[in-house]
């Protein structure tokens, strides 16, 4: 089963297209994610698979590529308290 | 008592004197009480809000509660004697932002076609910086506290006065030397807007100023680009208790930032370049 993620209580998310500001309200620590991050963040709570294809199809970049490092990114937004892994 | 804030009811339907005295001091804004056309009224009463508040607010000194209506909210208090004025304050303007507009923790400064919100936490410099600006010819719409409507970017001042500690007597008495800032209250020494010149209560946002003090540089100004006003204005706001209120929010700020213009000033160990 592809791993998914969901948004933790209290974070906020402000899309300005290219880029994305994030807040962890519990810590009011602020994250900026570049346009790739954006698509990472966007598409995590459909699951991995979901994420990796949204990059390789608009980054054209091969799909091990993807994984890696949308994987890293994922990992590190756990980190920071700012996703939940759910499955 | 009924009082409009910019164009929102307020009803207030307690016995208690003091939350109503309170209220008036905080919320009894008359010239920008119609400023802007809103269908939304906010009750305050006693006891809870709803069997199942949106909200509650639980402290010592008072309960507040907080339920959010179709067009409008229904706050309700409880303690004896209420004192959790921090607690009502926060929850009337969840409230206010759940009617679509957005409270900022500002000064703001306004000068021909430019009006320019100056942002930073408490003791960074904003006060300072606005009471600079107004020995230069700009205006105080705001020390403290402002509200935003996204829409139109109309900005209405919030507050009553400004307010300064200590350190920044030696400025004022620089900039302002006919100014006698009296005797302290509590810890911080009050300026009326008159005795600076005047205010102005509304004005139209132009740009956001994420305030930085560092003795060590000369003050300057530099671009900020569309994420840090967003950051910039996220920490005038804070976060929104309701989840609703933080994704109107995003929205609103995402909106806002595109059309705001955004710089940071360093104050510096130079003249502040106003």
């Amino acid at each position: 089963m592809t791993r998914r993620w969901t948004r933790r209580d209290g974070v906020m998310s402000t899309d300005l297209g290219n880029e994305l500001v994030v807040l962890n309200s519990q810590t009011r620590a602020m994250h900026t994610l570049n346009e790739t991050g954006r698509v990472v963040w966007t598409w995590a709570q459909h699951g991995l698979d979901v994420v990796v294809e949204q990059l390789c199809t608009t980054y054209a970049i091969d799909t091990d590529t993807a994984r890696s490092d949308a994987t890293e990114l994922l990992d590190q937004l756990v980190a920071k308290g700012l996703l939940d892994e759910i499955g | 008592m009924e009082l409009r804030v910019l164009g929102r009811r307020l009803v207030v339907d307690v016995d208690d004197g003091d939350v109503v005295r309170w209220i008036a001091e905080h919320w009894d804004f008359p010239a920008t009480a119609n400023a802007l056309d809103a269908e939304f009224t906010i009750e305050v009463t006693g006891g809870e809000s709803s069997a199942s508040p949106d909200l509650t607010f639980e402290d010592p000194r008072g309960t507040v509660t907080l339920t959010i209506t179709g067009a409008g909210a229904a706050i309700g208090i409880a303690g004896t004697p209420f004192r959790a004025w921090t607690e009502l304050y926060r929850t009337i303007a969840e409230a206010m932002s759940a009617s679509g507009i957005i409270l900022l923790h500002t000064a703001v400064i306004t000068r021909g076609d430019r009006t320019m919100a100056l942002c930073a936490p408490s003791g960074v410099g904003k006060s300072t910086t606005a009471m600079a600006a107004a020995a230069r010819g700009w205006t105080p719409l705001a020390e403290d506290l402002a509200w935003l409507d996204p829409t139109t970017l109309r900005i209405f001042g919030a507050d009553r006065r400004i307010n300064l500690r200590e350190p920044s007597l030696g400025i004022l008495g620089e900039l302002h030397p006919g100014i006698d800032p009296g005797r302290p209250r509590r810890i911080k020494y009050e300026v009326s807007y008159d005795q600076l010149g005047g205010r102005v209560w509304a004005s139209t946002l132009t740009d956001v100023v994420d305030l930085r003090r560092d003795d060590g540089a000369p003050s300057a100004w530099t671009d900020l680009g569309r994420a840090e006003i967003v950051m910039t204005l996220l920490r005038s706001t804070g976060a929104p208790a309701m989840a609703a209120n933080r994704d109107r929010l995003s929205a609103q700020l995402a909106s806002v930032a595109r059309r705001l213009g955004g710089s940071r000033l360093v104050i510096g160990s130079t003249p502040l370049p106003l």
